[in-house]
């Protein structure tokens, strides 16, 4: 499968694996900000898109990994809004990648089925031409009742975008809601990844030390791993580096995600969010997102 | 056998978290022994002396620097027990003011924590001293300005009467170009600007600030400006920028984050405001000096921004 590499283990592999799998509790989701592409093509004088093919790859290797150790939640940031910015010789060949993979990855419906992995893009799909609008929706559509490993893929995104367009959605489809019921529980179920927890650890490759607008609504008690190596060098120990932080820092971590717990909990009692109303609007609102995908998938 | 294996693994796994730890108890205790030097060294000299020593010091690393934040970010850890004090603070507030920083807030995640009867410290806003030559006014519960004595005494229409910077007068304006604003080539402080802004973020200007945003538009989610804000998305975004900034009340995106916990975690800091933000987490028991502070924005300095391309 393409999507998922068939990535073979050395012994010593496969005791580091175990040893962190048993070890300690995992991250029930990790977000990867796949960073370093366009340098390590310069490093290697391969041309820019050879780079974000090799990036890819490195991709499968992780979500091989990820569904060996047993993560169940893999986000990771594939292109940005911002990315459009670029010049258009590369805009264009990372659509056509795009194209590509998920074109791939409908072939593999059987296969993705066997492995239970349920694919979601997150982002303004609108803002991406009308063909691969249909394959992305059709991708997600053909994988929605897999359940083992879910796949968000963030493509034309950025954080700002997924707030606006949560606060978007209550003004758009809110009639019937009351002013009081809105709050940040309410803004959290109207994001793009409404259904995926927030990520456990947020993995950023290349050396850089920001987020990049990404996930940053999701991102409260989420451990942020920074390490300086490019994404297409990315090994294994680089990968089971960062879960033992996050495995580490979440002994630390576990007061602070209690205290969130508990706000959560008190700001949804005393925003109505279980009240009828608003399950309804949220069920809505499902409805509508996935009337959105029907429309486009068949273009 | 199959769980015996998982013991095994397990016992492996603490074997290594052990050894890590010992290491960084190891890294804890050498870095007190060097804070004590420090601070006993600190301490032979008179305040004044040190003052004007890390005054030099950072006006001569001002020079090399590439670019400065005009809003600097620091977030506390909730398992930072006295290590982050308005002792620190001040200092940190100092050097800030040194080195032409316009603004400098602070998120002590302590406060969510915080019960009547723990003995859990957060800091008091009013307790952070500044330093001589300087003034110091509470502008309300969470904001204070620091302004120059000499600049009171200049233009003091401007600065005795408390009123709050807005993004231009104070510079705290939004980095969407530059991130940080270039060091100035001859290093001298320039007292066009020489206040600082320090905000104290409170929980509710974080996720529920923009709650209560999305909360008035939908209260005016009829009338015809909402209604082609919704056509537009960017212009939407636009809307809730302005009516977050009007909320914060000049505070803008910071540059830079400085983290004082055992993670790197944003804590939910502004999650509107820092997405193009540098974190660099301080380490534990370390001793934050003048020295400390120049090779955190040294380390800024490099970073590159690519704002997507």
């Amino acid at each position: 499968m393409s999507w998922v590499s068939d990535y073979k283990y050395t012994w010593l592999q496969t005791l580091a694996m175990n040893v962190i799998k048993h070890g300690y509790r995992l991250p029930r989701h990790i977000a990867f900000v796949m960073d370093g592409n366009r340098r390590y093509a310069n490093s290697q004088h391969i041309r820019k898109i050879e780079g974000h093919s090799k990036g890819f790859d490195k991709l499968a290797d992780c979500l091989r990994w990820c569904l060996d150790i047993g993560i169940r939640e893999v986000t990771t940031f594939a292109f940005s809004i911002e990315n459009f910015k670029r010049s258009e010789e590369e805009v264009t060949g990372l659509l056509d990648l795009a194209r590509e993979k998920f074109s791939k990855l409908l072939l593999e419906g059987p296969k993705l089925k066997e492995h239970g992995v349920r694919i979601r893009v997150i982002g303004n799909i609108s803002l991406l031409p009308d063909d691969l609008q249909k394959l992305i929706s059709q991708t997600m559509l053909e994988t929605e009742t897999n359940d083992k490993l879910f796949l968000n893929v963030a493509f034309s995104y950025t954080s700002r975008d997924e707030i606006t367009h949560s606060i978007e959605e209550i003004l758009r489809h809110g009639d019937g809601m009351h002013e009081d019921d809105i709050s940040e529980r309410l803004m959290d179920e109207c994001l793009y990844s409404r259904h995926s927890p927030p990520p456990d650890l947020l993995f950023r490759t290349s050396g850089e030390t920001r987020i990049s607008d990404f996930l940053m609504w999701q991102l409260s008690s989420t451990v942020l791993y920074f390490t300086k190596i490019l994404w297409p060098e990315i090994t294994i120990w680089n990968f089971l580096a960062g879960i033992f932080t996050y495995q580490r820092d979440s002994l630390h971590m576990s007061s602070f995600k209690t205290q969130e717990r508990l706000k959560r909990a008190a700001v949804s009692r005393n925003s109505n969010f279980y009240a009828e109303h608003v399950q309804n609007f949220l069920h809505r609102l499902d409805i509508y997102r996935r009337d959105i995908l029907l429309k486009w998938s068949y273009l | 056998m199959e769980i015996l294996v998982k013991r095994i693994c397990r016992c492996l796994w603490q074997i290594l978290h052990f050894l890590f730890s010992l290491y960084e108890v190891c890294l804890w205790v050498r870095l007190r022994i060097i804070a004590f030097a420090l601070w006993s060294y600190d301490l032979c000299q008179t305040q004044t002396k040190r003052q004007q020593k890390e005054h030099d010091f950072l006006i001569h690393c001002k020079r090399q620097l590439s670019k400065i934040p005009k809003h600097l970010n620091l977030i506390i850890g909730p398992e930072i027990h006295g290590e982050v004090n308005e002792e620190l603070l001040s200092r940190l507030f100092t050097y800030a003011l040194y080195m032409n920083i316009e603004c400098v807030s602070f998120y002590d995640t302590r406060l969510l924590g915080q019960k009547a009867e723990s003995n859990t410290r957060v800091i008091d806003l009013c307790k952070v001293k500044c330093p001589s030559g300087w003034k110091s006014k509470n502008l309300d519960d969470h904001r204070a300005l620091w302004y120059s004595a000499k600049s009171e005494l200049s233009n003091g229409v401007n600065r005795s009467n408390g009123c709050v910077p807005t993004p231009l007068s104070n510079g705290c304006s939004k980095a969407t170009t530059t991130n940080g604003h270039i060091a100035t080539t001859n290093g001298s402080t320039n007292e066009s600007c020489s206040s600082l802004m320090i905000y104290q973020i409170q929980p509710k200007d974080n996720h529920s600030l923009i709650a209560d945003v999305c909360r008035n538009l939908f209260r005016e989610r009829h009338t015809s400006e909402i209604q082609q804000l919704l056509q537009q998305r960017p212009q939407l975004t636009k809307r809730i920028d302005t009516d977050l900034q009007h909320h914060l009340q000049a505070v803008s995106e910071p540059e830079l984050s400085i983290v004082f916990s055992e993670t790197l975690c944003t804590y939910g800091t502004l999650p509107w405001h820092t997405r193009f933000t540098e974190f660099q987490r301080y380490p534990r028991g370390k001793y934050f000096d003048a020295e400390s502070f120049a090779t955190i924005l040294y380390k800024y300095s490099r970073c590159e921004q690519r704002w997507g391309k």
